[in-house]
C-alpha cells in the first residue's frame, strides 16, 4: 500500500463512499441486536446497575484518567529532556494498564472465594511490574538518546518551558 | 490553567496515523474478542446450525484461553487508543450539526460500550462482583453494541484512516531518514486542524515509533504476566493472572466450592445414590456400584470461562454405558443435574455427540484420588472441549432424552 492519499478537497472516493455506507447500516444493525438482546433477555431490574456501569467507566475516563494525562502531557513532559519524553510516555502508559490490572488484582485477593484465586500475595509482584516498567522507561531514555544525532548534546539541553498538552 | 483545544495538542503521538495504527490493533482485538466469546455464547447456549463436538479436546481452552488474554491485553490498548485521541475529546465547536451529533453520539457508545466490557470482563476473571447485573446476559449483549459501533466508527472515518494507514509506512520512513514528509501524504489523511499544528522538527518520527513501541511492550508485557493460566510453561510469569494452574486441591483450580453450592451434607452423605432415568426405566446407583462398572481414564483439559485450564487425568464411568443402563442408544443426549438447588449451572446437557465420546466421563477420581470435595465429590462431569461451567459437579441425576435436532 503506497502512493499519495486521495486529496480531502475532492473527497472521498465512490469506492470508499460505497463501504462506508456498508459500514455503518452493518454496525448500526449490530447495535440495534445488541441493544434487542439487552432488552429481551436482561431483566428490568438490573438495567440501573447495567446502565451505571455503562456510564461509569466514561464518567471516570473524563473526570479522573483524561485530566491526569492532559495535565501530565502539560507540566511534566515539557520539563523533562526530550530524549525522556517518549519513554516516560510509555511508562505512563505501562504504569496506567498496571494501575488498573492491579486494581482487580487486589479487589480480587480481598475477596477470594477460595484459596485457589490469586494464590499467591500479588503485593511483591506488583512492585516488581512497577520496578520492571522503571527500567524499562531508563533504558528507551538510553536507546532514544543513542539513536539521535548530537545526542549527548540534546540530553543536557532541559527545555524548561511549559506549554500546551502534550 | 485553561480547558484545552483540539489544536493545543502538539505532541506527534497524536497524529491520525499513530491513532489509526493503535485503533488498528485495538479494532483486531475486538474481532478476536467478539469470535471468541461467540463461540464461548454457544457453547453454553446452542444453535442447531452451529454445533460444537468433542473434538478437537484443546479447541475451548484455546478460544477462551485466547478470550481473556486478549481481554486482559485490551487495557493498555484502549489506554493507548483514547490518549492518542484526546485531541478530539477537547473539540470546539462541540457539536456542528446534526451529523457530527450522531457521529460524536457514536464514539460515545463506543467507548461506552467497550470500557464496560473491558473492565466488567477484568474484574469478573477475578471473582469481583460489585455489581447487581447478570454478567454473561450483559457481556455478551454489550459485545453486540462495541462490534456494532467498532463499524459505525471505522465506516464514519473511513476516509481518514485508509489515508493515514496508506501513507504512514513510507511517509513515516522518510521523516526517519530525515527526508521531508510528501505533502500529498502527510497532508491528506486527516481532517483540518486535526495535525496541522504538528511542530516541524519535533522529534515526531522517533516520538511516534516510541510511543508505538511502548503500547506494543505493554502489550505484550500484560499478555505475558497473564497468560501463564492457561499456557502452564509460562504459569511462573502468570503474577498478574487470577489462577495458577497448578494451585488447587489435587493440583487443580476451583471456582465453585462445595460450601458456596451448598451442597457439603448431600455431597457426603453416605446415602448418595446417582438416579439414572431412561426410557427402559430409572436406576439408583451407589459409589460403589458406580466403582465396580470399571472405570475408564481420561486425560481431559478443565478449560473456565474465567480464562484459566488445565489438563487433569480423571477415572470414571463412561457416560454413553451409564445411558445404556437404562435403554439408551448411543444417539441420545443426557441431561446432568447437580446436587445444587439453584444457580444457572445446576444442570446441563450432554449432546448425543459427547455423549458417544469415549472421553465424556462421569468421574469418581482425579489425579489418582478420589475427587475432591470441591472438585465435585461424589460424582461429576469431565466431558472434552467443553466450558468449565458445564462440566457440572456434584451429579445427582443423569436423564437421557431424545437427541435435539443439532
Amino acid at each position: 500500500m503506497s502512493g499519495p492519499a486521495p486529496s480531502p478537497s475532492r473527497g472521498p472516493s465512490p469506492a470508499v463512499r460505497r463501504w462506508r455506507r456498508v459500514l455503518v447500516v452493518a454496525g448500526g444493525a449490530l447495535l440495534a441486536f445488541g441493544a434487542w438482546t439487552a432488552w429481551s433477555t436482561v431483566p428490568q431490574g438490573q438495567w440501573t446497575s447495567a446502565l451505571l456501569w455503562l456510564a461509569g467507566g466514561v464518567v471516570v475516563h473524563d473526570a479522573v484518567l483524561a485530566p491526569l494525562a492532559v495535565v501530565t502531557g502539560a507540566l511534566v513532559l515539557p520539563r523533562v529532556p526530550p530524549t525522556w519524553r517518549a519513554p516516560l510516555r510509555g511508562g505512563l502508559l505501562a504504569a496506567g494498564a498496571l494501575a488498573l490490572l492491579s486494581v482487580a488484582v487486589l479487589a480480587g485477593a480481598a475477596g477470594r472465594r477460595h484459596w485457589s484465586v490469586l494464590p499467591h500475595d500479588p503485593l511483591p509482584a506488583i512492585a516488581t511490574a512497577v520496578l520492571v516498567i522503571g527500567v524499562g522507561v531508563v533504558v528507551g531514555a538510553f536507546l532514544s538518546a543513542g539513536r539521535e544525532p548530537g545526542g549527548a548534546r540534546r540530553r543536557s539541553a532541559r527545555r524548561r518551558t511549559t506549554g500546551p498538552p502534550r | 490553567m485553561t480547558v484545552p483545544r483540539t489544536a493545543d495538542f502538539r505532541s506527534p503521538v497524536h497524529d491520525p496515523r499513530v491513532v489509526a495504527r493503535v485503533g488498528a490493533l485495538l479494532g483486531g482485538a475486538v474481532l478476536v474478542l467478539f469470535t471468541t466469546g461467540l463461540v464461548s455464547h454457544l457453547h453454553q447456549d446452542p444453535v442447531s446450525w452451529w454445533a460444537f463436538g468433542p473434538a478437537p479436546s484443546w479447541a475451548y481452552r484455546l478460544t477462551q484461553g485466547v478470550h481473556v488474554t486478549v481481554g486482559f491485553a485490551c487495557v493498555p490498548l484502549l489506554l493507548a487508543k483514547l490518549y492518542a485521541a484526546y485531541p478530539r475529546l477537547f473539540e470546539r465547536p462541540a457539536l456542528r450539526g446534526w451529523r457530527h451529533a450522531v457521529e460524536r453520539a457514536s464514539v460515545a457508545v463506543l467507548v461506552a460500550a467497550t470500557t464496560f466490557q473491558v473492565v466488567t470482563g477484568v474484574l469478573n476473571a477475578f471473582q469481583v462482583y460489585p455489581w447487581r447485573f447478570s454478567f454473561v446476559a450483559v457481556h455478551y449483549a454489550a459485545a453486540w453494541v462495541v462490534a456494532g459501533s467498532v463499524l459505525v466508527h471505522v465506516g464514519v472515518k473511513l476516509p481518514t484512516i485508509a489515508g493515514a494507514l496508506r501513507s504512514s509506512v513510507d511517509d513515516l520512513r522518510r521523516e526517519e531518514r530525515g527526508e521531508p514528509p510528501r505533502v500529498a501524504a502527510s497532508a491528506a489523511p486527516w481532517p483540518a486542524g486535526d495535525g496541522a499544528s504538528i511542530p516541524a522538527g519535533d522529534d515526531g518520527a522517533s516520538t511516534r515509533r516510541g510511543f508505538l513501541a511502548a503500547v506494543a511492550a505493554t502489550t505484550l508485557g500484560v499478555v505475558a504476566l497473564t497468560v501463564g493460566q492457561t499456557v502452564r510453561p509460562l504459569a511462573p510469569l502468570a503474577v498478574l493472572a487470577p489462577r495458577d494452574p497448578g494451585v488447587g486441591p489435587q493440583g487443580l483450580p476451583v471456582n465453585k466450592t462445595a460450601h458456596a453450592a451448598g451442597v457439603e451434607q448431600a455431597a457426603t452423605d453416605p446415602g448418595w445414590r446417582l438416579e439414572l432415568v431412561g426410557p427402559g426405566g430409572t436406576r439408583r446407583l451407589a459409589r460403589q456400584d458406580l466403582l465396580a462398572l470399571g472405570l475408564a481414564t481420561a486425560v481431559v483439559p478443565i478449560a473456565c470461562v474465567e480464562g484459566w485450564s488445565a489438563t487433569a487425568t480423571w477415572d470414571g464411568v463412561r457416560v454413553r454405558d451409564l445411558a445404556r443402563l437404562v435403554g439408551g442408544t448411543g444417539a441420545d443426549d443426557v441431561r446432568v443435574e447437580s446436587l445444587q438447588a439453584g444457580g444457572s449451572y445446576r444442570e446441563s446437557l450432554l449432546p448425543a455427540a459427547y455423549v458417544a465420546a469415549d472421553d465424556t466421563l462421569l468421574a469418581l477420581r482425579l489425579a489418582g484420588e478420589d475427587l475432591d470435595l470441591d472438585h465435585g465429590y461424589p460424582a461429576r462431569v469431565v466431558a472434552p472441549n467443553r466450558p468449565g461451567v458445564l462440566q457440572t459437579k456434584w451429579v445427582t441425576r443423569m436423564t437421557v432424552e431424545p437427541a435435539r435436532a443439532a
